[in-house]
């Protein structure tokens, strides 16, 4: 599967949307992850599964993302950080 | 023992097998109606007569909360907010460290924890979802209502089985008396009926049989017929104040706190002690500097098992003597079954109910009394124009904790 920032982004507007019923309108690049309403456990959960759907292993820990992070800043952190397939 | 603070309590509310409302309640005592169904999995073979709400609370929150919430901490988190609204308060932000909370469970987040235990040993997975923790800690649903309501003081669990909410209102009841606090939201819940649960307590061969004719009478209290308890779930809260602090908002009081004890059987894990039960009931007389001819009804523990209703009412005749023979008793878990940590303060509400309402409720299925548990029964039928000024509300927990609450009419 596409592993670029774009198809990152679509992926975790997927999740926000089919898992924790986030309208899909309101989750823009620019919208922040505050403002959606999601916490850290929820992007814990984002990215556990992201690993699923694009077979790689994300580095929670070396991520570090800042508190005001927008959903384009996370596809793009996770981009950077992507490790090789599991 | 002089009381420095009159409690009085000023909210009420319930999500319950009898009744989803205060109204809602008094409706299912006033016609001795059963919330008891039955109750399968697939899990186990055993079908089990269970007091149960038969819906979903999930559409009452947001989707993204809804991971962190076992449906324990929804049922909590509604009934506090029914009392909260019922006292006509809403946030205690503007009250800082002197609002607390008191919250009793005896299992928590059972529902989710068992969920865990099928990803990890069914479905062999190595890590629990990020949410998994939050929603089966005991003190979650404390918590989820002190986020809401911003109560800033003591937010505390007990957790003592079926004394754990009667334990948290006589914490609430004795911090707001002493002056540590002004006003405190105190109750329990409890979302038990899984198969985890009802698997484990049918290992204690306590679980009452399915009534062959009908399932709603599958609790039996104090009769003859009784076979066991039966497991319910459920939450309700009060919201109590300092008799000052409610007047001088011109609250409505729904009842006077009067008094509150807490003995222990210091005897066996399983098996409760009539000493240690009479001790906590002679301490609450003490408390309320009351006599026992004085208090108008009495809502027992007794879960319709051989042994502790028996107990019960020995324990009774020994606290109350001779008066024991003229108070009025009932058991109204023959309706909504056995609330575990939220049973003491859903049958408090019971009571202040029956002091406003003039009304004792009845133990249903009750035709055939056990001589052992000879008492001043209410079987079947409510007893209406009934007026009182005082009840006791009294819970027996598994491991020895007693607890007795005396609600009053407010003079």
């Amino acid at each position: 599967m596409d592993r670029t920032p774009d198809a990152i982004e679509v992926k975790i507007k997927e999740i926000l949307n089919t898992e924790f019923g986030i309208d899909a309108e309101q989750i823009t690049a620019e919208a922040t992850m505050r403002d959606l309403g999601v916490d850290s456990m929820h992007v814990v959960y984002v990215m556990l599964d992201l690993e699923k759907a694009l077979d790689v292993k994300i580095p929670l820990e070396e991520l570090n993302l800042p508190k005001q992070v927008t959903v384009r800043a996370v596809a793009e952190t996770i981009a950077q950080h992507l490790v090789a397939p599991k | 023992m002089k009381n420095a603070r009159d409690v009085v309590i000023t909210g009420m509310g319930v999500i319950s097998p009898v009744g989803t409302s205060i109204t809602g309640l008094l409706e299912y005592l006033e016609t001795c109606r059963s919330g008891i169904r039955q109750w399968e999995s697939h899990y186990l073979t055993r079908k089990f007569p269970a007091a149960t709400i038969p819906q979903s609370f999930e559409a009452d929150f947001k989707r993204i909360e809804l991971p962190y919430l076992d449906r324990c901490a929804q049922i909590a988190i509604l009934a506090a907010r029914q009392a909260i609204t019922d006292a006509g308060l809403d946030t205690f932000e503007h009250e800082g460290p002197r609002a607390g909370l008191y919250f009793g469970s005896a299992r928590a987040g059972t529902a989710s924890e068992e969920r865990w235990f099928e990803e990890l040993l069914l479905e062999h997975r190595q890590t629990a979802k990020p949410f998994a923790v939050f929603s089966i800690m005991h003190n979650a649903p404390a918590a989820h209502i002190s986020i809401r309501h911003q109560i800033l003081g003591p937010v505390m669990t007990h957790s003592s089985a079926c004394t754990s909410s009667g334990c948290a209102i006589g914490d609430g009841y004795r911090q707001i008396r002493d002056g540590y606090v002004d006003v405190a939201i105190a109750g329990g819940a409890e979302a038990p009926i899984t198969a985890s649960v009802l698997g484990a307590w049918d290992g204690t061969r306590a679980i009452a049989t399915i009534d062959p004719e009908d399932v709603g009478l599958s609790c039996r209290p104090f009769s003859n017929k009784r076979t066991g308890l039966v497991m319910g779930e459920g939450a309700a809260f009060i919201v109590m104040e300092s008799r000052e602090r409610a007047e001088r908002r011109g609250a409505r009081i729904h009842g006077r706190l009067a008094g509150y004890g807490v003995a222990s059987d210091g005897y066996h894990i399983g098996s409760p002690k009539m000493t240690g039960q009479a001790e906590a009931m002679s301490l609450a007389l003490a408390d309320a500097g009351m006599a026992p001819d004085e208090i108008g009804y009495y809502n027992a523990h007794a879960t319709a098992t051989k042994g502790g209703d028996a107990i019960e009412a020995q324990a009774m005749r020994l606290a109350f003597g001779a008066a024991a023979d003229r108070i009025p008793v009932s058991s109204t878990k023959s309706i909504h079954g056995h609330l575990l940590g939220a049973a003491s303060v859903l049958e408090l509400i019971i009571s202040t109910l029956s002091i406003q309402h003039q009304m004792i409720p009845a133990t249903l299925g009750l035709e055939d009394i056990d001589p052992e548990c000879s008492l001043h029964h209410v079987p079947n039928t409510p007893l209406r124009g009934y007026p009182i000024r005082s009840a006791m509300s009294f819970s027996s927990g598994l491991g020895g904790t007693n607890t007795a609450l005396i609600v009053a009419k407010d003079l």
